[in-house]
């Protein structure tokens, strides 16, 4: 009879790899709820990515700690360095972008992006030819290359809301990051978008995602365990300990 | 027709809705055994007990005092979370099913046993049947997924099942755990926004020196390991030592004594009003 074992330790091993395919199962689902997200018009707009795997998930990490270096911001900078860790500990990435929010905005006028009846604000802070919005032209130093149709923002998020959902539904953890998807989006996950959102999924006894301690990309489960092998082989030697002979004592005692 | 505050309304009529609603699911739950559960809602003011009663036991533990707070603050901002006991008597069994998993070799000998050896622990009380515990998880899990279902902000917690238990909140029981539900907000009981400037960095360095000191330690190789506190830890000299902490054991003591006289005096006050 074949049988599938589970576990959630040691990361990566055999038992654990079963247990992330089925994380991956909860995260496929949830891309189909965020392509069948309500969106403004039913409007094609939404381009994703599932990501997974320890050669991958670290590539995000490590951009995320070279994005958290390159902001002075504090807060910005522990945010980005804990959920660094977070993209670590978790099973899978799910990435959301919305690829009009840039250059094929709503057209509607709604005001949302520059408080006026019309979209200057947005066709004016961008490059044109024309009418027409050159998606290659940088406006901006800023990681996001800003202004976004706000319509088309919002899109992004009724499909971020729809992949929770389903998160939720399937019992899995899963929370939206910024950082995430910034970093996924820097290193090419997703091909047109300006925009996106990481979700971090994973199916573990505690979600990796909350409660976590301050300085946590120091303080984290893998540092603690990384530095008790590095103090632990040392100690185990310092001793000269012959487990043949034992302690005398206890030696005499089983001679009696 | 009338226009409703949606905002107090979910505070208020929303939570005891659900709260509602997840006693049932409790109620519901499926069964390995023939459990039964018993189920109690505290709102309002009738939380401040608690919340008391979990500040004394919180002197002494961190995390529980984690709780009292959340709920503290909760009640303080005039958003007051709701409370779902749920509990069970697991001192005796009627399963005959003669299992072991209680220790005895059948029912009747655990019955017997738990008759003349009912006590109290540090939390709840024993002996207890397996199966009742276990009857009693799956029940207060299905009345957590309940409140899941519905979006409201949940957290099950032996803590405030604990308070309520000390306090008689849910008579006859020998377990009981609180599910504290709301205020509605995205982040209530998982990284506390209300936690924040609980604890400073300095506490919180401590703390992890004192619980995850291998981080901390320096080349063990003398035998006597210098922590690493500060960067000068090379020339200013720190150690770990296992030590008895007399102080901490007095505290202690005080801590389950005035435990003991709140919950005394709470339940005299309680007898006499009703």
């Amino acid at each position: 009879m074949p049988s599938i074992y589970y576990d959630e330790w040691p990361r990566y091993s055999p038992p654990d790899q079963a247990r992330r395919e089925n994380t991956l199962a909860a995260a496929k689902m949830m891309l189909n709820a965020a392509f069948t997200a309500p969106m403004m018009g039913g409007i094609p707009q939404i381009e994703g990515a599932l990501i997974w795997g320890y050669e991958d998930q670290e590539k995000i990490a490590r951009k995320m700690e070279e994005l958290a270096r390159a902001n002075k911001g504090k807060r910005w900078q522990e945010m980005f360095k804990t959920e660094a860790v977070m993209v670590r500990e978790a099973d899978a990435v799910v990435l959301l972008g919305n690829y009009r929010a840039a250059d094929t905005p709503m057209d509607a006028g709604c005001g949302l992006c520059g408080g006026q009846p019309n979209c200057d604000f947005l066709y004016n802070r961008r490059t044109c030819v024309g009418g027409v919005i050159d998606h290659t032209e940088l406006q901006t130093e800023n990681l996001i290359n800003g202004p976004l149709c706000m319509c088309r923002v919002s899109d992004l998020g009724e499909a971020v809301g729809g992949a929770m959902t389903v998160a939720t539904r399937l019992l899995v953890d899963a929370r939206p990051f910024m950082s995430v998807g910034l970093a996924a989006l820097k290193l090419g996950y997703l091909r047109r978008s300006e925009i996106a959102v990481g979700i971090l999924v994973a199916s573990q006894a505690k979600s990796p995602f909350v409660d976590v301690l301050p300085y946590y990309h120091m303080f984290s489960l893998d540092r603690a365990v990384d530095n008790l092998r590095r103090t632990y082989v040392v100690l185990r030697q310092v001793f000269w300990y012959d487990y043949r002979t034992g302690f005398r004592s206890r030696v005499k005692e089983e001679e009696e | 027709m009338a226009i409703y505050d949606g905002n107090k309304m979910a505070a208020t009529e929303g939570l005891l809705e659900v709260a509602r609603l997840c006693a049932l699911a409790a109620l519901k739950a499926p069964r390995v055994g023939r459990t039964e559960i018993k189920t109690a809602i505290v709102t309002g003011d009738d939380l401040w007990p608690v919340v008391e009663v979990l500040e004394i036991i919180g002197e002494g533990s961190a995390f529980i005092m984690g709780d009292a707070i959340a709920v503290r603050k909760a009640l303080e901002a005039g958003t007051p979370p709701v409370l779902l006991l749920v509990g069970v008597d697991a001192s005796s069994s009627e399963l005959a099913w003669n299992c072991g998993a209680c220790g005895f070799s059948s029912c009747g000998e655990f019955n017997a046993y738990a008759k003349k050896n009912l006590g109290p622990g540090t939390l709840f009380a024993g002996p207890s049947c397996a199966w009742k515990i276990l009857d009693h998880a799956v029940a207060s899990n299905w009345a957590a997924a309940a409140a899941w279902q519905y979006n409201v902000p949940n957290r099950m917690q032996a803590s405030t099942g604990v308070g309520a238990y000390l306090l008689g909140y849910l008579e006859g029981c020998t377990m009981c755990v609180g599910i504290t539900m709301g205020p509605p907000a995205p982040m209530v009981y998982y990284d506390r926004p209300i936690m924040r400037d609980v604890y400073t960095e300095d506490d919180i360095v401590e703390m992890l020196q004192r619980n995850i000191p291998s981080i901390f330690e320096g080349f063990p190789g003398d035998g006597r390991p210098k922590i690493r506190h500060s960067p000068n830890w090379f020339t200013e000299w720190r150690f770990t030592k296992v030590e008895r902490d007399p102080e901490l054991e007095a505290k202690a003591a005080s801590i389950a004594e005035r435990v003991q006289k709140y919950v005394a005096e709470f339940r005299a006050k309680r007898q006499q009003s009703s």
